[in-house]
């Protein structure tokens, strides 16, 4: 039966239902103010460029050591992170960071940068969890091969509700690894935002069905399909921050389902690029 | 069934009665003045941006699903849940720019606004159409002036006449209001530091706590530029407090406990500006709501 209680998630932890899981990812790209993913950096979870056939939805279900581990559960259970800890050794770290833990879905993998051709999905396969696409985002890295200048791009897309829509929105070129998810449609830097501008009455994202830039940015992208789980802030210099999410985001320890791809994107505070190593644990407590 | 212990709120939970979504805005080519207000809906991002769509001097309605009819602007929320009760459970927000803190995100439900209406007349402008409210006579909404297009130099002050939520009309302003010479698009133009300047809502009379329509606006003098006159209810706010880094409300625990968003609520946030603020400044976050 799912946790309906508080009295029943003290009752999974009594009876041995949950686990602490270590992750440790070695320094990547240097960044500050944008957004990464320590995906591109070796370590545990492994090492993934998130790479494929090019434009091919490319579904993702954790296995092993390819995200972060969690035990399998018994039908008609629920799974919950419950807390998440998170420290980095650079001692020089210049300012706290944040971090928003996703459940990737798939992706889009080596979007060509150099063509202005209309790039078609390939859809046959299809969202693995939250299957409508409702809440979830779309956020653009740079992978593989760097870009060069800021791009514009025309994305057309399927929303949450089934309905066909496009957008250009520009593809800014915050560096390689890094997010570049555009707020404008132009070729203007934007860093802050993690997901990208959307069409009116967007309220989540089904599927991508073509990418065509009129601006080429250069080098390769892939778009992922996240569902933001939660947030958490990290400390400063070697300092370990945990959010116990039951205390700290209004009980709500968000749930895990079979197959969630988990990671995270951090956006250090400082001014100066830092490359950082991430040290950690994820608790998770299932009934 | 309502919300009404931590054990209902995590069976709703864990029954997945709950909706998280992203937003972003980026301030335009105009720096923001510290002290003053503004509002990010008529900012691009995501949502897309509100362009005041309606008849010059009508009430415009304004919901989640429909936005203003023409753009939907509203941050989501998952659409309505009667019987049940939506509540914020969660908000985060983080600015890209130094310049971007201090600062203060207030979020409000955006029950409508009176489009079009002319800086440049002293002549009182009579409003049309009845409001259609989310809040049982217009108690706790509050009203705010955003300049659509830019302000001329000329000082003025604003006067109204609206209608209380006790249903008495003819209420004016308590005190003489300024607005802002030259303020740009998206300035809650009588939010400032100025002689007169209150913010982010215009004060009500005596006793009053809401507004549920108003009749007319009346400029002292005349000005070029151009208005909407908006009505929404705070929920609640967020604090920008240190450069780069992402702020945090857990709304059970802190307060307000669970703002409830009402069935249709079109959620906008307002940008209290601590400090000069650059041009191209972004904003970004999400907020979580639960119902039960």
């Amino acid at each position: 039966m799912p946790i309906q209680s508080l009295s029943d998630l003290q009752a999974a932890f009594d009876a041995g239902q949950w686990h602490l899981q270590r992750f440790q990812k070695n320094a990547g790209t240097a960044h500050a103010l944008q957004w990464a993913d320590p995906t591109f950096a070796s370590g545990q979870p492994a090492y993934d460029a998130h790479v494929g056939t090019p434009m091919v939805f490319t579904p993702c279900v954790a296995q092993k050591n390819d995200a972060i581990y969690f035990p399998g559960i018994q039908p008609g259970q629920h799974r919950h992170l419950t807390s998440a800890t998170f420290w980095s050794n650079q001692g020089t770290y210049n300012g706290a960071g944040s971090i928003v833990i996703f459940d990737l879905l798939g992706y889009y993998p080596l979007i060509d940068g150099d063509s202005t051709d209309l790039q078609e999905a390939d859809n046959t396969l299809t969202l693995p969890r939250y299957t409508d696409g409702e809440g979830v985002g779309l956020v653009i890295v740079n992978h593989v091969a760097p870009a060069l200048q800021g791009g514009q791009a025309i994305i057309a897309y399927t929303d949450s509700k089934g309905v066909a829509q496009s957008i250009t929105v520009g593809v800014p070129n915050n560096g390689q690894n890094l997010v570049c998810s555009g707020v404008r449609n132009s070729t203007a830097t934007d860093v802050g935002p993690l997901t990208v501008s959307l069409a009116n009455g967007t309220t989540g994202v089904r599927s991508i069905d073509s990418i065509q830039y009129t601006t080429p940015p250069g080098g390769l992208h892939c778009a992922y399909l996240v569902k933001p789980l939660a947030t958490c802030l990290t400390g400063d210099s070697l300092v370990a921050v945990e959010k116990e999410f039951f205390s700290r985001n209004a009980v709500h320890c968000p749930r895990i389902h079979d197959g969630a791809w988990l990671g995270w994107f951090d956006r250090i505070g400082s001014g100066t690029s830092r490359s950082v190593s991430w040290f950690g644990n994820f608790v998770f407590a299932w009934n | 069934m309502a919300i009404q212990s931590v054990d209902s709120l995590i069976s709703a939970i864990s029954a997945g009665q709950t909706a998280r979504y992203d937003w972003n805005k980026i301030t335009g080519a105009s720096a923001y003045t510290l002290g003053r207000w503004y509002d990010t809906s008529m900012l691009a991002g995501l949502p897309i941006a509100n362009a005041w769509a309606g008849t010059a001097l009508n009430w415009r309605t304004c919901d989640e699903a429909t936005g203003n009819g023409t753009q939907i602007f509203g941050i989501p929320h998952g659409g309505n849940v009667s019987a049940n009760i939506k509540h914020l459970l969660n908000m985060s927000a983080w600015s890209t720019a130094a310049t971007g803190v201090p600062g203060t995100l207030m979020l409000v439900d955006l029950q409508g606004y009176w489009p079009g209406i002319s800086n440049n007349t002293t002549s009182a402008q009579t409003l049309v159409g009845t409001p259609s409210l989310r809040y049982a006579n217009g108690d706790g909404c509050r009203l705010y002036w955003v300049q659509t297009a830019a302000a001329g130099a000329t000082a003025q002050n604003i006067a109204l006449s609206y209608t209380d939520q006790g249903s008495t009309a003819g209420n004016t302003l308590p005190v003489t209001v300024a607005m802002t010479a030259s303020g740009i698009a998206g300035h809650i133009s009588h939010a400032g530091v100025a002689a007169n300047n209150y913010g982010p809502f215009l004060p009500l009379a005596s006793g009053d706590t809401g507004v549920q329509n108003v009749a007319s606006v009346t400029f002292s003098a005349a000005n070029t530029g151009t208005g909407a006159l908006c009505l929404a209810r705070p929920l609640a706010q967020i604090t920008l407090s240190v450069v780069g880094l992402m702020t945090e409300k857990d709304l059970l625990n802190q307060i307000p406990s669970l703002p409830q968003v009402k069935d249709g609520a079109c959620l906008v946030w307002l940008y209290g500006a601590g400090a000069a603020t650059a041009a191209s400044t972004t904003f970004a976050g999400s907020i979580e709501v639960v119902h039960g």
